[in-house]
């Protein structure tokens, strides 16, 4: 312990080039402490480009406890547990439906971007029940799969009226997957327009993923609406509208 | 206190390792509204679905010297752009909508796209587009250089001469002219001149009439340069013969020329200055770029620039108030005060920056900057001044830029790497990546036992060379249960040493280092040897819980033949410490490299950064010299022949009760560092013989170690005894 001292020393010098360093950003709930520690490297600029660049950087790399993740080397929060979705415009689901019925159909796509290790989910909900109505709350009922799992074929009795949603995508769960000919919840294809639900004011998992995406741009999930009155359901004239809520979370 | 130092320690391990960043799970949401109209007029008619079979559509979004190829298809896919002239991208993700970015687009050029896209479950569903693309060439050529507009009084006429910009898109230049002020733009005021000659003689002149002429060059896609102007007045008589009056300009204010009717001074010089100068001027600054290279332009500033390159001058729109009108520079030649360009900066299409394009300077020298911002009164608001500092050469910039941004850094880093791994040698027995593996487990563990956050574990014996008897620095020891389950391991310490802290049990124990075998061989059966007794082979331990075991475990050297190495001690010799001679010359030439790299980097970016990694330096060295200091080795050495006495052991034993304190092992240059309580004391040395067994060669008087170490060299007749012997301190 003759050498503690000179340790101590050593160490409050570190400890002392602290506030030189500083820290990068805050807010109200969080402050980055520091972005990078490293020997070299600047920011260049072109007309068109960007680029910064970094030199002879230690402690690099990723490593993570039950609760804690360290995140160490060069802007790597740039490409980690940040979560981005895309805000994709209103849709009219067309040709408009007549007094003597007919089948309505849109679709909205939504881009999930993550770098989180762990992957992502994305759930879907409404914000009323049934999620198709009108102000006056006349509405289109919520599409009725046949059994516990979504239908592969769109259906509606002549006196139904409903409204429901499938998700196309690479990341869609194994629920909206189908086998390519007539059953949903199993084999691994995504048929176009195949494998309908219900929208419910209770979240649904549509689509998730274990590993992070965003060095290829994030993944889309294309949610297709469908809405349609049978030939006797005499439905009522009137703008019809139904609030779609995507939540994607870092896993 | 102790507290705090745990928190400077660990404060310490942050600033060593980077901070962590602490995350939690994070959320997005995003919310549509879907909407569906029922009337009267509705068609009872399902809508067709999106067709099922596999199409591809694309999309070409144009930018600036790139593009985006934006390709959708109707089931999720994979596929290759490629485009002729180029190269070809591969997209391997299966998506839905891809976008492809293809960088370094040349403008004007009509490019091939081909887009071949897969799909992803049925690879025999395919779909091709075929297209073409080409972006706009929407950048300006450079400016007309050394643009001057001059009264030809002989001709009576006004010689207009310029030089045409490199770039190779040059179609043409026109000359406009006004009697009010510079024409803004190609359009504005008088056609004067238009075609791809460098000399014109304006004759449409009068008397006493100001000319203002700017000269713009276009490219053969239509776009025009910010404009070099020029301006000249034409005298009311003839010019005198005899005892001429002196030039209005000549004299201590006049900085940039004298005679010719002051014609080479900075045009943008001669209008009024406004009576009071509205905010916002206060600071401005331009910016400069070649290519990479970027500088900041501001009153007073000298900046350096490449002769040999376009320079691209601008300054952002917003940060400049609405009463400017235009933004005249000149530069003023380095050789020739009287030769002077001056031109305009100009607002881009989308209103984001004041600009213009330089073509290269060429001559090398320091060019006197005027840059002067003028209201829509023709008055000027503001004045900035500074120098170019411009080098001929394509070669000095990039060199030093390069030294800046990456062989300073390397050399920092190297540097640093060299003094760690001088230290690390220094203090320790590395000789493998797993051996600094091992060291830097050791460290973190000691390091934990210093804050206190790990129990000191008694030590049990040591791990040792079987033919050198040099305790092994760092080995891996393991402590198995009988049924081989591992359950601790530890790593030796400088003096080999190890040590665990188990409950009652039979345990097996395994020791390992890179180059070493375990089991030993060359000691099997043998309870204890010259050192070392307590000798450990593998075999179950039965220890009862608190007792303590000392087993003490030869490693057999794998490639070490005591006998050859006695054979060639003399050119072993040589040849190690050439070895140790280049090592020592290498690791503190790289060292002082990296040093001087610091100092570099230090004088051209004095970051914190760059004075932490000066620090690093000096604490390494401060290190390196106290340890080397505190642990000055001493060697056995012959009288006679000069020789070392590799391997020998050095026993302290107490001078009143014969009491061995220590035994030390000296290494392959008979070198050693003893150190022992101050007290009074005497030593044996036993050198190792050509048989591998050891043969007490002295023994020294008892005397006072008032340090409790040895300074000097021991000094001994290798055949016979000794003739003088080592002075402990």
């Amino acid at each position: 312990m003759k050498h503690k001292p000179l340790i101590i020393f050593v160490m409050a010098l570190y400890v002392y080039a602290l506030p030189v360093w500083g820290y990068q950003a805050s807010s109200s709930n969080y402050r980055l402490e520091r972005d990078s520690i490293n020997a070299g490297g600047e920011l260049s600029t072109s007309t068109s480009y960007s680029l910064e660049d970094t030199a002879g950087e230690p402690g690099t790399g990723t490593s993570s406890s039950a609760i804690y993740n360290l995140k160490a080397g060069y802007q790597q929060i740039e490409d980690s547990s940040i979560i981005s979705i895309t805000a994709p415009s209103n849709i009219n689901l067309s040709p408009n439906i007549g007094e003597s019925g007919g089948t309505a159909d849109g679709y909205a796509e939504w881009t999930v971007t993550t770098g989180d290790s762990a992957g992502y989910t994305l759930r879907i909900e409404a914000s009323t029940n049934p999620a198709m109505q009108t102000t006056e709350e006349v509405s289109f009922a919520n599409y009725t799969p046949g059994g516990g799992v979504p239908d592969y074929a769109w259906s509606v009795t002549a006196s139904e009226k409903e409204f429901g949603f499938t998700p196309e995508g690479i990341d869609i769960t194994s629920t909206y997957k189908d086998n390519g000919a007539n059953t949903c919840g199993v084999g691994s294809s995504d048929t176009a327009s195949a494998c309908w639900d219900s929208v419910l004011t209770s979240t649904k998992l549509i689509a998730s993923t274990s590993t992070p995406n965003s060095s290829f741009g994030g993944t889309i999930t294309r949610v297709r609406f469908k809405a349609e009155a049978g030939d006797n359901s005499n439905p009522t004239q009137g703008s019809y509208v139904a609030t779609i809520t995507l939540t994607a979370v870092t896993q | 206190m102790r507290v705090n130092i745990k928190i400077f320690s660990l404060l310490s391990l942050l600033a060593i390792f980077g901070s962590p960043i602490i995350t939690y799970a994070a959320t997005t949401t995003d919310s549509i509204i879907v909407n569906l109209i029922v009337d009267g007029d509705g068609i009872s008619v399902d809508p067709p679905d999106p067709p099922s079979a596999f199409s591809l559509t694309v999309n070409v979004i144009p930018g600036v010297n790139s593009v985006t190829v934006v390709w959708t298809t109707t089931k999720l896919s994979t596929g290759t752009v490629t485009w002729d002239p180029g190269s070809t991208i591969t997209d391997s993700n299966p998506l839905l909508l891809h976008q492809t970015f293809i960088a370094n687009i040349i403008p004007g050029v009509v490019y091939q796209l081909t887009v071949n896209a897969v799909n992803s479950i049925d690879p025999l569903e395919t779909d091709i587009f075929t297209g073409t693309f080409s972006i706009d060439d929407l950048t300006p050529p450079a400016n007309p250089l050394q643009f001057s507009a001059t009264h030809d009084s002989a001709d009576e006429d006004v010689d207009l001469e310029w030089q045409n910009p490199p770039d190779p898109d040059f179609s043409l230049v026109r000359i406009m002219r006004s009697t009010t002020f510079f024409p803004q733009d190609e359009e504005e005021g008088e056609l004067v001149y238009e075609g791809d000659d460098e000399f014109f003689e304006d004759t449409n002149i009068s008397s006493g009439v100001t000319y203002y002429y700017t000269i713009f060059a276009r490219d053969e896609n239509g776009n025009w340069s910010s404009g070099s102007v020029d301006d000249v007045t034409i005298p009311q008589e003839l010019p005198c013969q005899d005892d001429c009056p002196p030039s209005p300009c000549e004299g201590e204010d006049c900085e940039i020329c004298v005679g010719d009717e002051c014609n080479n001074q900075d045009p943008f010089d001669q209008f009024p200055l406004v009576t009071t100068v509205p905010p916002g001027f206060e600071n401005l600054e331009f910016t400069l770029e070649q290519g990479d290279l970027r500088e900041v332009f501001r009153d007073g500033a000298t900046i350096s620039l490449n002769g040999m390159r376009d320079t691209y001058i601008w300054i952002d729109y917003d940060k400049l108030p609405e009463v400017l009108k235009t933004i005249g520079v000149t530069l003023v030649h380095p050789l020739d005060p009287n030769k002077r360009f001056s031109f305009l900066l100009q607002v881009n299409g989308n209103k984001t920056r004041y600009e213009s394009t330089i073509a290269p300077l060429l001559t090398p020298g320091t060019y006197k900057v005027f840059i002067t911002i003028l209201d829509h009164k023709n008055q000027k608001i503001k004045r900035v001044s500074g120098f170019l500092r411009v080098v001929g050469g394509m070669v000095s910039s990039p060199i030093i830029t390069a030294i800046r941004k990456f062989v300073a850094p390397i050399g920092q880093a190297v540097g640093v790497a060299a003094g760690l791994t001088q230290t690390v040698v220094v203090v320790s027995n590395v000789k493998s990546l797993y051996d600094v593996y091992l060291l830097l487990v050791r460290m973190i563990g000691a390091l934990l036992g210093f804050l206190g956050l790990r129990k000191k574990r008694q030590p049990w014996g040591t791990v040792y060379d079987s033919v050198t008897k040099r305790p092994l620095d760092p080995a891996y020891v393991t402590v198995m249960q009988e049924r081989g389950d591992e359950i601790a391991d530890a790593i030796t310490d400088l003096d080999g040493r190890y040590g665990f802290l188990l409950p009652g049990g039979v345990y097996k124990i395994k020791a390992a280092k890179t180059n070493y075998e375990f089991p030993s061989k060359k000691l099997a059966g043998h309870a204890n040897d010259e050192l070392y007794d307590n000798l450990y082979y593998g075999e179950p331990i039965a220890a009862s819980t608190g007792e303590l075991l000392v087993k003490n475990i030869p490693l057999d050297p794998v490639g070490f033949d005591w006998n050859e190495f006695v054979k060639n001690q003399r050119g072993l010799f040589r040849l190690q410490s050439r070895r140790e001679s280049f090592k020592a010359l290498l690791f503190n030439g790289i060292y002082v490299l990296g040093f001087l790299s610091t100092l570099f980097a230090i004088a051209v970016s004095p970051t914190a950064l760059n004075f932490s990694i000066l620090t690093l330096y000096v604490l390494l060295f401060v290190f390196q010299f106290t340890w080397r200091r505190r642990h000055k080795a001493v060697r056995i050495v012959d009288k006679t022949s000069g020789e070392v006495f590799p391997y020998a052991i050095v026993r302290v034993y107490t001078a009143e009760l014969s009491q061995q304190v220590k035994a030390v092992v000296a290494d392959e240059f008979g070198r050693f560092f003893m150190l022992v309580s101050p007290g009074r004391y005497y030593i044996t040395v036993e050198a190792k013989q050509a048989d591998g067994s050891y043969k007490k060669v002295y023994t020294s008087p008892p005397t006072e170690w008032k340090r409790g170490v040895i300074n000097k060299d021991i000094v001994l007749n290798k055949v016979n005894e000794p003739v003088l012997t080592g002075l402990p301190a």
